[in-house]
């Protein structure tokens, strides 16, 4: 009876480690469908039976919140390479230098470094210290893209390929012989028009140019009140003010890359990843142009940047599966769906092994790939800080705009507020690291 | 011998009752209390969303609430948008109420058809008014321009902001129909039937009878309604002016004319990460609620009509 009971137990316990043992690791993944399809994600599985990813839709309002609560997903889509300074900082990322050393799929020696710069953070400085991440494929958002039809009925010569424009004025002027109005002042076409998001990329390369910096002080926490430096900050506003681009009187309901598929928009300026979006237009080859990121004026050095860092992926630094979770990492970028995702050409691949694989179909493929390697080589990081992410900077322009359009401020109230609001986003961000 | 068995009756009923309701009070106490208790004292700390330390700091974040001009501007705006839209789903609500109570045929059906768009949820309620109020694509500019009463389209969502999302008042109606036909329904024909005899036409019956008699059941609504619309949260987002791009609804904060309470402390909390100031925000709106109920309850005393003489 005793022997029995005994074997009983033994095989009760054999059956729980089993359990326990024999399970799979779940890894979550959040991030937008479009960046990880289901049927990848059933191939990944069938090919590692021991892993069961789980992709859940990217919201970082839940992120935030389950980050607070110590139980994020374990790899997560980030949208702004340089945020990984801000992240980092709290504690929130996982330090894979070790696991990309040794990784046997990424080859370290293939990952671009320069693109990747804004994943690999010191505590101060990007592109050194340790690595968080990498980037999913990169892009030189400042990139144009034109509506040729438009530029030819506006009597306009189709821009170059190889030498850019200037913000100062040729872009604006440019904008203004393309916006057209109807007979009631509605503005039907605009001329231009930026996401309110890109602004502060376009800005940092503009006073990375003019060898200004954002900020104030060396350890970037506070905005910086020179003169030269609130200029560049008025630039992007004078485009809605003047009806260039939509605006409150003349507003576009949706946004800007859609406008500019429904020929609303003559120049967008949002970069190579978005030339595979035009695909789905009918004559796309003929129909748009690109031409590289403009210049500040006749003479100012190239500089260029990817989105403060560009998009990419990083791991939580409390996953309790780093391991299973760089495997998806590995898989996600140099494995079967990080090839498959060069193919596409929705960007450049971080590993230089891939680029190969981008298209070049056609002329359309060859002038956006080639304007965006070109760009890649004058790519500068984005003057970022460890106190806010990006999004303070966007908020702060978004709600001061509008009053400007109006007219209830002008362009140096404008600034003000908008540095009331940033500087106010930096102090809380210095005491949240006890500064 | 009688009374001890009463006795011991007495205290099973209780120990049942209390068995019984123990699920409730535990998920309560779990789920509610203590969270709520534990946002509050958070609010008297210094605490963001990733703070590496934080402390106690006492009354700070909500003296910086009452001194914020953009706070308080929020708290007046978040009060007029409440008042207005009460009002305005009260009125319209009564009125259709008012119009079904007549034993007209295909009253059943009307009142479904007035009613449906109520189940609607607010979400699919705000697309659809975003839509259609658009400057370029939406319907109400097109009839309007076609019938002459406008030479060109109007950016209602941009240029009146704090408007359109009252437009939606009349969509939710719905719930103030159905509590007025229920309070029509119990006011007694004898009394109408009384006045018409004494000469009274419909606008005396309705002032001396039914308003009078539906007091209760309007003030009922103003408060609960009052106190719903304080908390308005995702309206602003989804009908917001701003562009945006795929389902990024929280990327832009909506215009200061429509940045009610609730939407400025998610913003702090989510966005800014000033985690205790965001709860200090929603506690200061949870009092705001109580003084304006406390207020109108008062108030109700001397505009609602009782049957019952209160004993003084």
């Amino acid at each position: 009876m005793r022997a029995a009971r005994t074997a009983l137990v033994f095989a009760l316990l054999l059956l729980v480690a089993a359990g326990i043992f024999g399970q799979k690791k779940t890894v979550t993944f959040m991030c937008i469908e479009a960046d990880l399809p289901k049927n990848f994600v059933d191939k990944f599985n069938a090919d590692n039976p021991d892993i069961n990813l789980v992709r859940t839709e990217e919201d970082w309002t839940k992120w935030t919140a389950d980050a607070m609560a110590g139980s994020a997903s374990d790899l997560i889509r980030m949208g702004i390479g340089s945020d990984t300074a801000y992240y980092s900082k709290r504690g929130l990322l996982y330090d894979m230098t070790s696991m990309l050393k040794s990784s046997k799929v990424v080859k370290f020696d293939d990952i671009d470094k320069a693109a990747n710069s804004s994943y690999e953070y010191d505590g101060k400085d990007f592109g050194k210290g340790a690595w968080y991440g990498l980037v999913k494929d990169f892009n030189n958002i400042g990139a144009l893209t034109y509506n040729k039809e438009m530029f030819k009925a506006a009597g306009i010569a189709p821009l170059s390929e190889t030498k850019p424009i200037t913000y100062y004025n040729d872009l604006f002027n440019l904008a203004k012989k393309l916006t057209v109005k109807d007979s009631a002042g509605k503005v039907t076409v605009w001329g231009y028009d930026v996401d309110s998001t890109w602004v502060q990329f376009l800005v940092t390369d503009m006073a990375t140019a003019s060898n200004l910096s954002f900020y104030g002080d060396a350890k970037r926490s506070v905005l910086n009140n020179d003169p030269k430096m609130r200029e560049l900050w008025k630039y992007f506003p004078q485009f809605p003010v003047a009806d260039i681009s939509s605006n409150i009187r003349n507003p576009n309901s949706g946004w800007e890359g859609s406008a500019f598929q429904s020929d609303r928009i003559a120049i967008a300026q949002l970069g190579y990843w978005f030339g595979a979006q035009l695909q789905a237009n009918k004559g796309y080859n003929e129909k748009y142009g690109w031409a590289p990121t403009p210049i500040m004026k006749a003479g100012s050095p190239r500089v260029t940047n990817n989105l403060g860092g560009a998009t990419g992926i990083v791991m939580y630094a409390k996953t309790k599966v780093p391991k299973e979770a760089f495997r998806v990492f590995e898989w996600y970028m140099g494995g079967a769906y990080g090839i498959e995702r060069a193919r596409t050409g929705w960007g450049i691949p971080p590993l230089v092994s891939l680029r190969k694989l981008l298209p070049e179909d056609n002329a359309y493929n060859k002038s956006r790939k080639l304007i965006a390697f070109d760009d890649a080589k004058y790519f500068k990081d984005y003057q970022a800080n460890p106190y806010t992410n990006w999004q303070p900077f966007q908020t702060a322009y978004s709600k001061h705009i509008d009053d400007l359009v109006k007219g209830t401020i002008n362009a140096d109230a404008f600034v003000d507020a908008f540095y009331a609001d940033v500087n106010d986003a930096l102090k809380t961000g210095r005491e949240e690291l006890g500064e | 011998m009688a009374q001890a068995r009463l006795g011991r009756m007495k205290a099973e009923n209780r120990k049942s009752f209390y068995i019984f309701l123990a699920p409730w009070i535990i998920g309560f106490l779990i789920f509610s209390l203590l969270p709520i208790g534990w946002g509050l004292v958070t609010s008297l700390t210094n605490r963001m969303a990733f703070s590496v330390k934080w402390k106690f700091n006492g009354l700070a974040n909500y003296r910086e609430v009452l001194t914020n001009p953009e706070v308080l501007y929020g708290f007046m705006i978040t009060f007029v948008y409440a008042l207005l839209h009460t009002t305005l789903a009260i009125v319209t609500g009564l009125l259709i109420a008012l119009l079904l109570e007549r034993r007209v045929p295909g009253r059943g059906i009307f009142r479904t058809i007035l009613y449906f768009p109520y189940m609607l949820p607010l979400v699919a309620v705000g697309w659809i008014f975003k839509v259609f109020l658009d400057r370029d694509t939406g319907f109400l500019n097109e009839v309007l321009v076609k019938l002459g009463m406008l030479k060109e389209p109007i950016a209602w969502l941009q240029m009146f902001p704090l408007q359109s999302i009252l437009a939606l008042a009349f969509w939710q109606a719905g719930w103030s129909l159905v509590i007025f036909l229920g309070g029509l329904a119990t006011i007694p024909d004898e009394l109408y039937e009384v006045a018409t005899i004494d000469g009274a036409r419909y606008g005396r019956r309705l002032r001396h009878i039914t308003m009078p008699l539906l007091s209760p059941f309007i003030f009922f609504q103003f408060v609960a309604s009052m106190i719903y619309a304080m908390q308005t949260f995702i309206q602003p987002y989804i009908m917001s002016p701003k562009p945006r791009r795929g389902e990024n609804l929280f990327m832009e904060t909506p215009p200061r004319e429509t940045f009610f309470v609730m939407a400025q402390a998610y913003q702090q909390v989510i966005t800014a990460h000033k985690f205790a100031y965001g709860i200090a925000m929603l506690w200061t709106l949870f009092v705001v609620i109580l003084v304006i109920t406390v207020i109108f309850i008062r108030l109700g005393g001397f505009v609602v009509y009782t049957e019952v003489e209160e004993k003084r």
